[in-house]
């Protein structure tokens, strides 16, 4: 099996999901496919090494949650909060729609790893080790960072935070 | 509903139902791929080419070294056998001497792409930010190189506690060590930053000053796997390739590196003609203009031999 046929098997299992996770954070359809693509070019271009590592697809992921946060960051640098949360998410049911709408738009106010971090929590179920390396971070890091969105995002969602999920 | 469940919920209705094209974005991440090669090929061709214009004989070292990936050590051989990385090598990250600090002193480099004396100087940017200790390098490569544009360079890269880093984004405002020294950049920057391997320019503007203006740019590294040290596990490239002294101990590294992304600015100045100055990028302008007001001391303090 050839270079691109191995970087294809693992685009096929894990594109679909880089695309949504880097949707939440950067909030934008079309900027999460850029950041999942170009983490995936850096597959392609790297798999020789890549190739040798325990999980290559943790290492893809990796490159894409760090494009993903740093586009917020430069984002964040142009656009108010309130304009980043964008267009309501494509779903058919009308109360969904305003749920979504809703946690998009708290998530969308805030900072970059807060947002990563509560993404990579809520939507990928990822244990705090994880989440750290994902971020490039220490364990204590990461839980600072989602102990922070959660409070900030129990704020602006009017919900209580029941217990510390980072400890 | 709690906080947890809303956010579970929310997240998935938000994420899960959106249609995903993946054959197309295959098709897009080849053609990505091969015009990433093709570029990068053009661009270290065209590096080695400008390093025979200027007499120079740069190695496979060197080479590897425009492209942020590799170890910079000139060596003597012709230029016929630099090497051009097609992109799928192993990236060999350089000696693990090479993020020591300069010690002051004065250190001439012979085995470097072009002879030259640094000197260097300890002392302290501002006691009132907790007077981090900054060091200065000096020297004169300009009339060996016969370079028209004399050039002072100074990078502003920043140290990063486990507590700021743990405090978000307070990192992007910390300004740390300074490094600054005579250094061949192009006359136009922006041109030259646009074409630099592995960075990439991701917006551009002025700053302005009490006695002008001075452009900037942001760059950011493309290659999420460049690393400048080895016991520095993140995304880095040297902006400017460097001299390198393996006789000169704890000299190791005269460069610029550019940790993930960093903002260059093009400054006129009295007592130089021009200085480009790295910093972090986010940090306000206001800080970058007070930090400017010191730099006709910095400058002035250079004498060039």
């Amino acid at each position: 099996m050839g270079r691109e046929d191995e970087v294809r098997d693992l685009f096929d299992d894990n594109y679909d999901q880089v695309v949504r996770t880097a949707f939440l954070i950067v909030q934008d359809w079309g900027r999460a496919e850029e950041v999942a693509q170009d983490a995936f070019v850096q597959l392609l271009r790297y798999w020789g090494r890549v190739s040798g590592h325990e999980m290559p697809a943790a290492w893809v992921r990796r490159v894409a949650v760090r494009l993903a946060v740093r586009s917020v960051r430069r984002e964040q640098r142009l656009t108010t909060a309130l304009a980043r949360s964008g267009p309501p998410p494509n779903v058919a049911d009308p109360a969904e729609a305003a749920t979504s709408a809703d946690v998009l738009a708290a998530l969308g106010r805030l900072p970059g790893k807060q947002r990563a971090a509560a993404v990579l929590f809520y939507f990928e179920d990822r244990p705090l080790n994880e989440i750290a390396d994902l971020l490039d971070c220490s364990t204590s890091s990461a839980g600072v960072h989602l102990h922070r969105a959660r409070i900030r995002l129990g704020e602006l969602l009017g919900e209580e935070v029941v217990g510390d999920v980072a400890r | 509903m709690s906080l947890d469940e809303r956010m579970r919920a929310g997240t998935r209705a938000a994420a899960g139902t959106q249609p995903i094209d993946t054959a197309a974005a295959w098709e897009e991440i080849q053609m990505q791929a091969q015009r990433e090669h093709t570029r990068r090929t053009v661009v270290l061709v065209a590096a080695a080419a400008a390093a025979v214009v200027a007499g120079v004989v740069w190695g496979p070292g060197i080479v590897d070294s425009l492209s942020g990936s590799g170890e910079a050590t000139p060596v003597d051989q012709p230029t016929d056998e630099v090497r051009v990385d097609d992109g799928t090598d192993d990236v060999q990250p350089p000696n693990a001497e090479a993020g020591s600090v300069i010690e002051p002193g004065t250190y001439t480099y012979t085995d470097g792409p072009f002879p030259v004396t640094f000197t260097t100087t300890g002392t302290t940017y501002d006691p009132s930010r907790g007077g981090d200790p900054y060091r200065i390098v000096l020297g004169d490569p300009h009339g060996m190189l016969q370079m028209d544009f004399p050039v002072t360079v100074a990078d502003l890269s920043q140290t990063v506690t486990p507590e700021a880093a743990a405090a978000g984004d307070v990192q992007e405002s910390a300004l740390g060590e300074l490094f600054a020294g005579p250094i061949e950049v192009p006359a136009d920057i922006g041109a030259w930053l646009e074409g630099a391997v592995s960075l990439r320019v991701v917006e551009e503007g002025r700053l302005g000053l009490a006695d002008g203006e001075a452009p900037w740019w942001d760059i950011e590294v493309s290659d999420p796997s460049a690393r400048c040290f080895l016991d520095v596990d993140e995304p880095c490239v040297f902006l400017w390739p460097y001299p390198d002294d393996r006789n000169a101990p704890q000299t190791r590294q005269i460069g610029t590196p550019v940790f993930g992304s960093a903002r260059v600015y093009a400054i006129e100045s009295a007592s130089a003609p021009l200085m480009v100055v790295a910093v972090n990028r986010d940090v306000p302008d206001e800080e970058v203009s007070g930090w400017l007001a010191t730099t006709d001391e910095i400058v002035s303090s250079i004498t060039l031999e």
